[in-house]
Order: structure tokens, then sequence, then C-alpha cells
């Protein structure tokens, strides 16, 4: 291996820090000139919610709060989704960054994290606003701020995989996609899932949407709880090993 | 005395044929149907090469495309691995490749200049104190809030040159890489301003240069070397 004797820039704090100037940059290039401005990140939550209220009407969902109970499931699917979209084309997408500088590629997919969480902040918003509209305890709101750092870990996981894969395979957020979409419906984000439902076991996303509602609502099976975080820190592990036995390759491979 | 750089007996190869730009279905049916792995095979690019760099020495690498200069000079900045051998680096180094590889095109001039650096570790207040007298040399002033996408070739060139200069100015490297940063667009008068301020900020430091310019190396190096097939052939004395 190379020996380096000296000081070393690439510090963890280093490392975060760079993922959020370029975090914040990325985020505020994509709201400038728009109208809509940071609304676009809602927008597309706020639209099927609003959709999927108004098929309600035709279809018994018995869900006390139901409105926040389904918003709850569209952001946190949301979040998941947009985060490791974002994440897996960070090294195909930086490829003249990475061969060119040396700085830490970690900065790609952590930057992309960080944007993620900067627009989830809006959405934590109307959280809020939902949960005094439902007399529900807003000091909930802090537990998930808290468990939010799992969700985050999960959906990073996840992407840095997939960010990994995709140096090879250039169809794969194709099949992502695809992926996205089944899980779009198995996953009980505008009905209510059952105890017999085995397809929610083994469906990861459901751990998290599920918990995020126990979270907020502050009722609920708190193994879901527990098994989401575990979940998010074995996920986190595995696709830590994978990066760090490949992360001096990449800048061969992009 | 301990050199800047030494390197023994480096081997670095890449993979041809890689699995790159496969289609998941493809592998799938590939393996399944035609029960076909993939062939992989490698391509040598650095062979037993050996160098050894003296502390404040400037050095330069000329050679075709191809022949393993900027793959020397990634091992050396530790963007690449290598196969076997050793490379020691005593410092701290920066690789600098061309000047607009960070420039952002739809991010103005100015905000160019304020948040590449940040990314480089640079503090803020530092680039505000001096942000502006840098790209007034350069002749930026009076195009502050383009976007850079509207710039000449030879305007993006001043600019990833500022933000360059400054970077090393900032990051004071005890090994610095310029990978064909001299290369880029821009008028005679200006790439002559380039290597006169890169020239000043380099004092005392090891510097390592590729180029095709020939000219520039025998001007600028203490030594220079060719490459051709991964091998190293000292073209010395410059005429320094």
């Amino acid at each position: 291996m190379i020996t380096k004797i000296g000081l070393s820039f690439h510090n963890y704090r280093g490392i975060t820090n760079s993922a959020i100037v370029l975090a914040k940059k990325s985020f505020l290039l994509r709201n400038e000139g728009s109208l809509l401005g940071i609304f676009w990140y809602l927008l597309n939550p706020l639209v099927i919610f609003l959709v999927l209220l108004h098929i309600k009407q035709y279809v018994i969902v018995e869900v006390p709060n139901y409105p926040m109970y389904l918003f709850i499931g569209l952001v946190i699917f949301n979040f998941i989704k947009k985060c490791t979209v974002l994440i897996a084309n960070s090294f195909v997408g930086n490829a003249s960054f990475i061969k060119n500088t040396d700085l830490n590629n970690f900065i790609l997919p952590l930057h992309r994290l960080f944007e993620t969480i900067f627009s989830h902040f809006f959405e934590i918003l109307i959280f809020i606003f939902m949960m005094i509209y439902y007399h529900i305890n807003i000091l909930n709101i802090f537990l998930y701020l808290f468990f939010l750092i799992f969700i985050s870990l999960f959906a990073f996981s996840i992407g840095l995989i997939l960010a990994i894969i995709r140096i090879f395979v250039v169809d794969l957020l194709d099949i992502w996609g695809i992926v996205m979409q089944i899980l779009w419906f198995l996953t009980p984000i505008f009905y209510i899932a059952t105890n017999s439902s085995s397809i929610n076991l083994f469906n990861p996303f459901y751990y998290f949407i599920e918990a995020s509602r126990i979270i907020i609502f502050g009722e609920g099976n708190i193994l879901i709880v527990i098994f989401a975080t575990v979940i998010s820190l074995i996920s986190a592990l595995g696709s830590g090993l994978i990066y760090c036995k490949i992360k001096h390759h990449i800048a061969e491979f992009v | 005395m301990i050199n800047a750089i030494e390197i023994k007996k480096l081997n670095k190869s890449f993979l041809r044929n890689l699995p790159q730009g496969l289609r998941c279905f493809n592998l799938l049916y590939n393996f399944l149907i035609n029960r076909q792995t993939l062939n992989v095979t490698k391509v040598s690019v650095l062979v037993d090469l050996n160098l050894s760099i003296g502390v404040g020495k400037i050095i330069g690498f000329n050679g075709a495309n191809g022949s393993g200069k900027s793959t020397l000079l990634r091992i050396i900045a530790g963007i690449y691995t290598f196969d076997c051998g050793s490379v020691v680096v005593n410092g701290k180094t920066l690789y600098l490749s061309g000047y607009s590889v960070l420039v952002n095109k739809d991010l103005t001039i100015l905000e160019n200049f304020l948040y590449i650096p940040l990314i480089y570790g640079v503090s803020e207040e530092s680039i505000r104190e001096t942000s502006l007298s840098i790209l007034d040399e350069v002749g930026l002033t009076e195009h502050l809030d383009r976007k850079t996408f509207t710039l000449s070739e030879g305007q993006k060139a001043r600019l990833g040159f500022a933000i360059s200069f400054f970077i090393i100015q900032n990051r004071n490297p005890d090994i610095l890489i310029l990978d064909e940063v001299f290369a880029g667009g821009g008028d005679v008068e200006f790439k002559q301003y380039s290597v006169n301020k890169i020239r000043q900020i380099i004092k005392g430091k090891t510097v390592l240069m590729v180029s095709h310019d020939e000219n520039l190396l025998l001007r600028e190096c203490d030594m220079f070397y060719q490459m051709k097939s991964g091998n190293l052939t000292p073209m010395n004395p410059c005429n320094k």
C-alpha cells in the first residue's frame, strides 16, 4: 500500500464539511430560478397525497388520522427512493471529479444524502402542522428526528451499494425503478398492514414506514422500531464493507 | 536525506474488457443460457518502474497519450492503487489536473470561486478575504455575476487558474502534482502569466509536472523524463 508520511487532509470532518458544501450548493442550484422553489420538494408527495385521499372515499380504510398516516407513508417512501436514486448516480455521474482530484470520493454519495435531508426538512414542517391539527404530542417529532438518522443510514447504505454496482451495470437504475414500483404497491403506504402479510416481513421499507408512524403517533409495536434500527445498522455494516473493499479502485473503473 | 518520493519496482495494470457498460439481463442470459463467464484481461501500464525524487525538485514528465504519465501521478496522489512494488510519499500532496475540471458551469464566476475551495477545506474567511484580488488579477472582476457556461474557453481557463492558484496557496502542499494544467485555453500572454505565478508559489516545494510542451519542461524543470510504454527515460539536463 501507499505510504504517506505527513498530514492528511482526508479526515472525517473534512469529508463531512466538503459534503455539506456540495449539498448546499446542489440544493440551492436546483431551486434557483424556479417559481415554485422549495415547494417542488413538497409537490410530488402532496399531489399523490391528495389523489389517494380522494380515492379513500371509494374504499374502506379504518385508520384513525388517515391523512397523517398516509402522508407519513408517502414521505418516508419518497425519502428512501430519492436518496437511493441520487446516491446511485454519484460515482458514475462524477467520473471527472473522481479521476482528476485527490479528494475523497466518499464526499459524492454523502453530499447527496445531505441534499435529500435538507429537502426532507420541509416535509417535517408539514408533519408538525398535521400533528398540531390532529392533537398529537408535538414532542414526538424530536424522537422522529432521532429515528431519521437510521432511515438515512439505511437509504444511504442501499444507495452506496447501488452506486458501486452502477459503475459496472449501466441499466441498474431501470431495474431499480421497477423494484421501487413493485415496493410502492407491496408496502402499506396507503392501505393498512395486516399481521398475516408475510411479504412485509421481508420488506425493509415496511419497517421504516411503520416505525416512523409508531414514533410520530406515539403508539404501536415498539419491536418494529427496533427491527428497523437493526436493519439500518446491518445495511450500514454491509455497505461499509463493500465500499471499503472497492473504494481505492473506483477512480480506475468509472 | 529522505526523498520526497521513492518508488521501487512499481507495477500497474488495468483490466480490459472490464465489466463496464454491462446490462443486467445480458449478463444473466450469457451466464445462464450460454454458460459464459466474464473474460477479463489485464494490460500492463507501468512495469517495474523505479523513481526517486528529492525534496524541492521540479520534475517533468512527457510522452505520448497512454504512455502512463497520468497513471503514475495518480498513483503518487493516492487516486489509483498499484499491483505491486512500493510507493513512499513523504508529505502532503495536491493533485491538479487541468484548471477547469472543478468549475461548475451552472454557477457564476464568484460562486465558483467561493465554493470550490471550500470543498478543498479552505476556510470561508480566507476565501472572502482574497477572492476579489485574485479574480481582479486574472481580469475577471467585470464578469463576477456571469454564469460560467457563458464564458469563453479562455475566460474559463482564467477562472480555473485563479481557483487552482488559490487552493495551492491555502492547502500549501509539500508535493504539488500538476497534470497538464498548462494545456487549457487562454492566450499566450495568460499562459506565461500562469507559469510565472505558479513558479512563485512552488518555491521550495517538490513539483511533478506533466506536459506535452517540451520547451516548458526544459525551461521549468530540474529534470524531465520521457515516458514510453510505462518506462521512464531521463532527459537530462534541463536548461534551467
